[in-house]
């Protein structure tokens, strides 16, 4: 029994974890061959510092990512405080579909009706309208995660506020507050992933001065798989280690 | 303390209205909008497509523009050959993909579920760690490997398995590789949850009652974890059937999916309705499941 | 004198459950009070009704004569002692109780003379520093107490407070409980389902039963004239005669049992004797309140031992004895009387 649990993790994690392991690993090929090694070389890596062009489409992404997850995480924090604490309102379910719908909708449907209603009111397509994008689909992340560390608070804790004589506001800064921060800068690190992450939304909803990261990698990868980008994908995996590596020493090994 | 159906107070309301206004504005309205545009002509104009409507026209520009409705992307969508091969192209792979990720999901999130209390959250957090990575860059990582001359075809033919390479590259297998691969994690989160949640002593008092380790997991472990394998499959099917990116990369000419039809229509046909039509009918396939997928979570929730 | 905390027939509704069904109930400066009864009988409601967590649906709230029913709970001069204590985990035990201090708008110097004043009481002394995650339960318990007790309120309500606690560490507690609150002679409010706990503590109690109150008044008197078969059941063991009354005197199966009092009504009742006040006499006695039966079973408890005596009738009389006797056998026949005055009659 025990020897096939670790067998099958061991498989498991081999299948999730090789292909990255790979493409790691041939970003330090000295050979321009994808998948001939030649020895070790960091070049590709002194390659990317040189290219402008991807040098801009990482500021746009990363800048992007950073005001999409501000607005993901206030929006999320406020919508996972209404559906824990409000009574049941009318339109309670309706709100609920709003934020669930979002997490399993193809991206493809998101990216294009967004273009579309940004065409339709004529809203500039650039740096803010993904960022627009982009925090309506992750504020709806922030807010699921916000919400479970919100629901695991004892209320008593809060009730023992006011009984000391602090009021509602005094309350949710001095009681609320400490308690689901690690959730909050959770869900900003989230948010901000997804956002680097996303190529299908950002198509939709770019303009030509606001290429991001995912849409130059896509450009290229079409025409094969080189160093170059093997070495940019390993940056955005260490990017996204370190946010994840954040978020776990916060929630204490809970899982993300 | 129970919460009856009362109307808010104006403060909650102001509270409640960003969100609220945000996600009506941004993801409800432009679905709307979506199927405004299905039901409109494709045009040489800017945008291109037609009735488009304005505020200075009054209502005889409006009435002459409702009368430009035509239902051309949904006859479209019906009679080309192209519509039909790509909503079976598309099901057909998600299904498939579907399933064979669920038979690798259950025995590892089995095999997490039942891990030392200690090693358990670690475990999850590896197996859920390559969701937050981006898909691009997952799928980019398997062309290496599946191409002609990639990696499994050279390890293949040094231990003498195969003598020739296998085409997997540009093939519908290998989007249904990049799609198990891509929506694993998805999977494995909702059955280790649904696992780690059981009662051992239900286990316990299976086997007490005679029940061997087969019968066990037979009639105890697996119907109750029954749940969290809908919500993985659901959590999966869902966007997978709308892929774009895992079929452009690594499917072949011929692999036409659902998602790259539409992506296909609108930034290189630039025939919008066409692309919104796609979307719509996509939605309304898949409204079924997300409202089974939402039932579920409202329940969790309230 | 005025009452600290009285409800004036006051009603609380949850959906189709009525929780607390016009009570009124007026409790002393200095008294310690004990609200007691089974889980969901509305004592917790009542109590958080007095520390504004709910507002009655009808009747009025009193404090130190003030109507407090619509003033929410951060500006209510009481406070409240919660069952899971409630700390702040992110707060060191001083800052717990420097909490409601600050809100009350007292001076530095003064927050810290009466933190150090707090721990002393409560004996925290060297804790002072440490986050609750670090104390014991025994220590968490004085912490909350302190941090309630910390803006000197007239009136502390407790919640459940020994409850969290084992057996040893609780009588010990029970007993430190009293102590404080004789010494600044605040008045406690408890609410337990414990009945031990709370006729230890208590000067007073009031028995609840879904959303009411069965019976008020000094703890020796509720158990020893129990105005009610539940009060009777709940509040110790009993045994239990149904019959007919007539004036102190009742019908039984087992026979013509007499009370110390008359019955309040004639007609259907019942008639209650606590087990120690059953006494094993001679075998074939006659005379008023004898009754003759089979010993069933014994069990031993260490200080006494509690026998099973089958009545004719087929019920069984438990009777306690204390230890040091020698033990009866199962199947001998024996006698059991009891004096008038431990006989209460109450209505079925």
């Amino acid at each position: 029994m025990k020897a096939a649990r670790l067998g099958m993790l061991f498989f498991g994690f081999a299948f999730l974890y090789a292909p990255i392991a790979l493409l790691v690993l041939y970003s330090f090929n000295a050979s321009k061959l994808a998948t001939v090694w030649a020895g070790f070389s960091t070049q590709w890596y002194g390659k990317l510092l040189h290219d402008e062009q991807i040098g801009a489409a990482a500021w746009n992404s990363l800048t992007i990512a950073f005001a999409s997850a501000c607005l993901a995480t206030a929006l999320g924090l406020i919508a996972a405080y209404a559906l824990d604490r409000f009574r049941i309102f009318r339109t309670r379910t309706l709100f609920v579909g709003l934020i669930y719908a979002p997490l399993v909708m193809p991206e493809i449907i998101l990216g294009l009706s967004l273009l579309l209603i940004f065409v339709a009111v004529d809203f500039p397509r650039g740096f803010w309208s993904v960022v627009v994008a982009h925090a309506t689909f992750t504020m709806c992340f922030a807010a699921v995660l916000i919400r479970a560390r919100l629901g695991e608070l004892d209320r008593s804790l809060e009730e023992a506020a006011m009984d000391l004589g602090a009021g509602p506001i005094d309350t949710f800064f001095s009681i609320i507050a400490p308690q689901v921060a690690s959730a909050l800068v959770s869900a900003f690190v989230l948010a901000f992933i997804l956002s680097l992450d996303d190529l299908v939304i950002a198509s939709f909803t770019s303009g030509p001065g606001s290429t991001t990261l995912p849409m130059r990698i896509y450009s290229q990868v079409r025409l094969g798989v080189t160093p170059e980008i093997n070495a940019l994908s390993s940056l955005m995996l260490a990017v996204v280690a370190l946010g994840l590596g954040l978020v776990s020493i916060l929630r204490r090994g809970k899982s993300v | 303390m129970t919460r009856k159906s009362r109307s808010l107070s104006w403060g909650e309301r102001a509270t409640l209205a960003a969100p609220y206004l945000w996600l009506l504005l941004f993801f409800l309205a432009p679905l709307l909008l979506v199927f405004k545009i299905s039901l409109s002509k494709t045009v040489i104009a800017r945008p291109p497509y037609e009735p488009t409507f304005t505020w200075s026209g009054g209502w005889s520009a409006w009435w002459d523009g409702a009368q430009k409705f035509s239902l051309e992307a949904w006859r479209g969508l019906v009679a080309d050959p192209l519509y039909a091969r790509a909503w079976a192209t598309s099901i057909a792979l998600a299904a498939i993909s579907t399933l064979i990720a669920l038979i690798i999901a259950y025995p590892f999130a089995l095999a997490i579920a039942r891990a030392s209390a200690r090693w358990r959250p670690t475990l999850l957090g590896l197996a859920m760690a390559p969701f937050w990575t981006s898909f691009l860059i997952r799928v980019y990582a398997w062309i290496a490997i599946l191409k002609d001359e990639g990696f499994l075809n050279h390890a293949l033919i040094a231990l003498g398995i195969i003598k020739a390479p296998l085409a997997i590259f540009a093939t519908n297998v290998a989007v249904v590789i990049g799609i198990v691969y891509s929506y694993l994690p998805f999977v494995i989160l909702p059955i280790a949850n649904a696992l780690e949640k059981q009662d051992v002593q239900l286990r316990e008092a299976a086997a007490d009652l005679g029940a061997d380790a087969w019968r066990t997991f037979l009639h105890v472990t697996l119907p109750l974890s029954l749940p969290g394998v809908m919500a993985g499959a659901l959590l999966m099917f869902i966007p997978a059937v709308g892929e774009f990116v895992i079929p452009d990369l690594l499917g072949g000419s011929d692999t036409m999916m659902l998602g790259k039809v539409m992506w296909n229509d609108f930034f290189e046909n630039r025939d919008w309705p066409a692309a919104a039509a796609g979307a719509v009918a996509l939605l309304i396939v898949l409204v079924g499941p997300i409202v089974y997928f939402e039932k579920r979570q409202n329940r969790s929730v309230a | 004198m005025t009452a600290i905390l009285s409800f004036d027939n006051v009603s609380r509704r949850f959906g189709a459950t009525l929780a607390v069904d016009r009570v009124s109930l007026s409790v002393a400066p200095g008294e310690f009070f004990a609200l007691l009864g089974p889980s969901g009988c509305g004592k917790t409601t009542l109590m958080r009704m007095a520390a504004g967590f709910e507002t009655p649906d009808e009747g009025k709230v009193f404090i130190a004569g003030e109507d407090v029913t619509q003033i929410p709970a951060h500006r209510r001069p009481v406070n409240m002692m919660f069952q899971s204590y409630a700390l702040f985990p992110h707060m060191s035990v001083s800052e717990n109780i420097a909490f409601g201090l600050k809100r009350a708008g007292m001076s530095r110097a003064d927050i810290a003379a009466r933190v150090a004043e707090m721990a002393r009481l409560a004996r925290l002394e060297g804790l002072e520093d440490r986050k609750p995650a670090q104390l014991s339960g025994g220590q968490r318990q004085r912490a909350a107490l302190a941090r309630a007790l910390a803006r000197a309120p007239k009136l502390l309500l407790l919640d459940e407070p020994l409850a969290a606690l084992d057996r040893k560490l609780r009588e010990a507690t029970q007993f430190e409980l009293m102590d404080i609150q004789k010494r600044l002679g605040t008045a406690f409010v408890v609410v337990t389902h414990d009945q031990e706990e709370a006729m230890a503590l208590a000067d007073r109690m009031a028995v609840m039963r879904a959303g009411r109150i069965e019976q008020v008044g000094a703890p020796a008197d509720v158990y020893a004239r129990p105005r009610s078969r539940f009060v009777a059941d709940f509040i110790g063991e009993c045994n239990l005669f149904e019959g007919e009354a007539q004036g102190a005197d009742i019908v039984t199966k087992d026979g013509v049992l007499r009370a110390g009092a008359p019955a309040p009504h004639a007609g259907k009742a019942s008639a209650i004797v606590r087990p120690e006040k059953l006494r094993f006499v001679a075998p074939q006695s006659q005379g008023v309140n004898v009754l003759h039966g089979i010993v069933h079973d014994a069990a031993f408890r260490g200080d006494r031992s509690l026998y099973r005596v089958a009545l004719p009738s087929g019920q069984m009389l438990r009777v306690a004895r204390s230890g040091g006797a020698e033990t009866i056998g199962q199947g001998v026949a024996v006698s059991v009387a009891f004096d008038a005055q431990d006989c209460v009659i109450v209505d079925d």
